[in-house]
């Protein structure tokens, strides 16, 4: 495998204390990488590589099918770019990143100072703490998590990394990236085959620039219909004698004063 | 790229649609908007609320039954294949949002009147940042100043033709 590991070091007079907090930090960050590329992966991360002097741990994904190869390249190389990231403090750029994952990042690096001038992450060098959110009094687009649901048709189906499909989201074009549950899997197969148009309901994120769905509770197909038909609801049922005088507005305003 | 206008149509436009007969004003109006959005020039938008505000048509209430074929020529306005109606999810901060700004407002004169579901439309709209929020209920139109947008009627574009919606196949439109 290419690129199945990831080096993380802290350079100085390095205590017990804080490698046990960078350890813990760089471990949750790692399990959290791999769960954003594949939630029901299994990949494990070995310890293949420990030296001390300047404190140093080489992680090493380990596979048990062919089939999360990919994973372990994905998480490397977000791994990677966190390390980028951190190396040139711009914290604009941690602004599509999930809170747990920044708070991971700045704990990592949070005790650099005099004893620890430097840290690595990969092949990039990180000279001091890592801000990773605004200054206070500057707003941004928060990225969420919300439980929604969104409409659209599914283009693709993967079996290659765990079963996810892409739904292309109705007026958006949006290519949002799904990860339902096994139970689901020959629903899917059959409204792929269809090219029926769904709608699918789950925790929507966008803490990435690829937005994902995971958590699906319901995939509902929405069936046929034929395009322009809005144009023969028009008129379907004219008021005639005998019915309410009342106008529309009126009718709907007593509808929501509860009359 | 010119940017596209946006709009929202608010429950009582669509019950007209319904209800009107074809030829009526607000009907030719709709029509026109409706086929622009076909034709991707402006963004239409509702709440998914407005699908339990359409409940049924007249007729059926008349005769007493649901009619499954007025049924499915309703939500031909709710599918993406049939229609340019884009459906807003309601969610909680949507309704968080038009709580605060139902309280906000509710002191001022003739203002409480204004209920909930009111606001989840006019802050639904709000967030897809329309042009202008089409209802016909004139009493909406004292939020204009506050969301930021025309709350108002659709308006016919005389410049535009409507043909299409008497005949039921294409419009004049070009």
């Amino acid at each position: 495998m290419a690129h199945d590991r990831i080096t993380f070091s802290l350079a100085g007079e390095v205590t017990l204390g804080n490698f046990r907090t960078a350890i813990s930090s760089f471990t949750n960050l790692m399990e959290m990488l791999t769960a954003q590329a594949n939630p029901e992966s299994k990949v494990e991360w070995i310890i293949s590589d420990l030296r001390f002097g300047s404190a140093t741990i080489t992680v090493r994904g380990e596979v048990e099918e062919r089939d999360e190869v990919p994973v372990v390249e994905e998480v490397v190389e977000s791994a990677e770019e966190i390390g980028k990231l951190a190396s040139v403090h711009d914290f604009k750029m941690w602004t599509t990143y999930p809170r747990a994952i920044r708070d991971e990042v700045a704990t990592m690096f949070g005790m650099l100072n005099g004893r620890i001038p430097t840290a690595t992450l990969g092949p990039y060098t990180i000279d001091a703490p890592v801000a990773v959110d605004p200054p206070i009094g500057i707003e941004f687009n928060i990225p969420r998590r919300e439980h929604t649901s969104i409409k659209g048709k599914i283009v693709t189906l993967d079996n290659k990394r765990g079963t996810y499909f892409t739904l292309r989201e109705a007026f958006t074009n949006r290519l949002i990236r799904c990860w339902p549950t096994l139970n689901y899997r020959d629903q899917i197969a059959a409204l792929w085959k269809s090219e029926a148009w769904v709608l699918v309901e789950g925790s929507y994120n966008t803490f990435t620039e690829k937005p994902t769905m995971t958590d699906i509770t319901e995939i509902i197909p929405l069936g046929t219909a034929e395009k322009g038909g809005w144009k023969k609801v028009f008129g379907i049922s004219p008021r005639g004698p005998g019915d309410s005088k009342d106008s529309v507005a009126d009718i709907v305003r007593k509808v929501r004063d509860g009359g | 790229m010119a940017v596209k206008p946006k709009f929202y149509l608010e429950t009582t436009v669509i019950i007209e649609l319904i209800e009107q007969p074809k030829e009526a004003e607000i009907c030719r109006a709709l029509w026109q908007i409706l086929e622009a959005a076909d034709e991707r020039q402006c963004e239409v938008f509702t709440s998914a609320l407005t699908l339990v505000e359409v409940l049924f048509a007249e007729k059926e209430k008349k005769k007493g039954e649901p009619d499954p074929n007025v049924a499915d020529l309703i939500n031909t306005l709710w599918h993406p294949e049939s229609s340019p109606i884009q459906i807003v999810p309601c969610h909680e901060a949507i309704t968080r949002e038009s709580l605060s700004k139902y309280r906000e407002h509710w002191g001022k004169s003739s203002w409480s009147k204004s209920k909930g579901v009111d606001l989840v439309h006019l802050v639904t709209a709000r967030r897809e940042k329309v042009d202008k929020f089409f209802t016909t209920e004139g009493a909406m139109s004292k939020w204009a100043s506050v969301m930021g947008f025309k709350v108002c009627r659709p308006e016919l574009d005389q410049r535009k033709g409507t043909v299409g919606l008497f005949n039921g196949g294409s419009s004049d439109n070009h």
